[in-house]
């Protein structure tokens, strides 16, 4: 296997039905920079794509023996792909360099992820690229308050769009953005129709789980440490219980931190709680390793670490961002802490 | 396959040995070392409840009870569910138990804490 930059990116799209993931993919693929991009859909959209390649997957999981609800194969999908990187080798399709994948509104995104990453095939030709999630500006809090799928698509995203923020006020979206930021504290938002430059700069760059020359892209490093985030007793959704069960734990470490520890208690934690851990995301001082280290995990999987050519900044300190869902802050933090104890014994 | 052993080749891990890390060193020497200290830290929590794993060959763990039963487990993560389906124990690195009895056999490595 080549290195990550022989492997076709993998580009997701999701958000809640009726969130503009279409309009969004449209103007995206408008672009001249997305020319030769590949896209699957759950379903057809009702905007014209006949200019793209297309392919259509139906849901169909497959549950693992081993696996429990959150790690389920998409069996058409991995065929899908297959599929269509046979064509490609074959030259009955153009040699795209991209593909996205437009998820249906109701889809939990880790099932298609753990595909993208388990497939013994796909894995060789394929790599997860940027998740971006559409949170609808008119109907985005009410969503999040009722719909966990939905709170799981605002989880796992590196980069989240308000989409129809011209049709509410301004409080209305800075609600929204707190809501947002609750969930998932580290993927940069963007505003749409507001900031038109934003389908530019989305699925740019970097991947989720490669390095991120750029620095503010999805590559990047978690947003600077903050306290756990939980929802206010009387937050601003009168209805918010996912936000009572959901919440961002940061942590950082200030020595370089033992991989192998580091290692055994993350597989120790996500195999006890991997259901309830929506998105790990770090930047890490490894002992031993020169330059940042960044990780990656959804539920029970953990993409391969990358690297970062240099620190962003001059905080070199480990930066952990875990996104879990009735589980203790500082019991995570306690027993990070005793863990990495180990490794020094 | 391994021309000795009838072994697959093993996938590679997350927890593997990073590339990064120390670069000069020799590739196989720098593995086994990391899966040694894998080994030992695992055998850390496990103690308590009679059992241990070892590394064969770099290739796959064994994970063994006093009494001998084995069972080859194919990495690191896979211990735990390993653990459990067979033997019953739960891994739970969140649990308070656990915690104190590490806490009091280890000096201070690391410092993490919530940002403010």
């Amino acid at each position: 296997m080549g290195p990550d930059g022989d492997l076709i990116p993998v580009h997701i799209i999701t958000g809640f039905l009726g969130s503009g993931k279409t309009t969004l993919l449209r103007q995206v693929l408008g672009s001249p920079a997305f020319a030769n991009t590949a896209v699957v859909v759950n379903e057809f959209g009702e905007v014209a794509l006949d200019h793209l390649l297309l392919q259509r997957v139906d849901p169909d999981t497959v549950v693992l023996q081993t696996g429990c609800v959150c790690c389920t194969l998409r069996s058409e999908l991995g065929a899908a792909l297959r599929d269509l990187y046979d064509k490609r080798e074959r030259g009955r399709v153009p040699p795209f360099d991209r593909l996205v994948i437009e998820t249906t509104g109701l889809a939990d995104p880790a099932p298609l992820l753990f595909t993208l990453m388990a497939d013994p095939v796909l894995r060789h030709h394929f790599r997860l690229g940027t998740i971006v999630t559409t949170v609808d500006a008119v109907n985005g809090a009410r969503h999040l308050a009722q719909h966990l799928e939905s709170v799981k698509q605002v989880a796992v995203a590196d980069q989240v769009v308000l989409t129809k923020t011209d049709l509410v006020d301004w409080a209305s979206v800075d609600g929204l953005r707190a809501a947002v930021v609750r969930y998932n504290p580290t993927a940069p938002l963007f505003e749409v129709p507001a900031e038109s430059f934003a389908s530019a700069r989305l699925f740019m760059g970097e991947t989720s789980a490669s390095r991120d020359e750029a620095g503010d892209g999805p590559g990047s490093p978690p947003a600077p440490a903050r306290a756990p985030v939980s929802a206010p007793d009387d937050g601003g959704h009168a209805i918010d219980r996912h936000a009572r069960d959901i919440s961002a734990v940061s942590l950082t470490v200030e020595l370089p931190l033992d991989w192998t520890a580091f290692g055994v208690w993350l597989t120790m934690l996500l195999h006890a709680h991997g259901e309830d851990v929506l998105r790990v995301k770090g930047i890490l001082r490894v002992r031993g390793v020169p330059i940042p280290v960044v990780i990656h995990g959804i539920h029970h999987l953990v993409h391969p670490p990358t690297f970062l050519p240099r620190w962003p900044t001059d905080d070199r300190r480990s930066r952990l961002v875990l996104i879990v869902r009735k589980l203790s802050g500082p019991a995570i933090e306690r027993s990070l802490r005793a863990f990495l104890r180990l490794a020094v014994r | 396959m391994c021309a000795l052993c009838g072994g697959l080749e093993r996938e590679p891990h997350w927890t593997d040995r990073l590339p990064r890390d120390d670069p000069d060193a020799d590739g196989a020497a720098s593995g086994r070392r990391s899966r040694e200290a894998q080994v030992a830290l695992v055998n850390r929590i496990l103690g308590e409840h009679g059992l241990a794993v070892r590394d064969w060959n770099a290739h796959v763990f064994v994970l063994s009870n006093r009494t001998g039963q084995s069972e080859m487990v194919p990495q690191l993560a896979a211990v735990w569910s390993v653990v459990e389906r067979r033997w019953q124990c739960r891994c739970d690195p969140l649990d308070p138990a656990l915690l104190a009895r590490l806490e009091q056999e280890d000096t201070l490595e690391g410092e993490p804490r919530h940002g403010t």
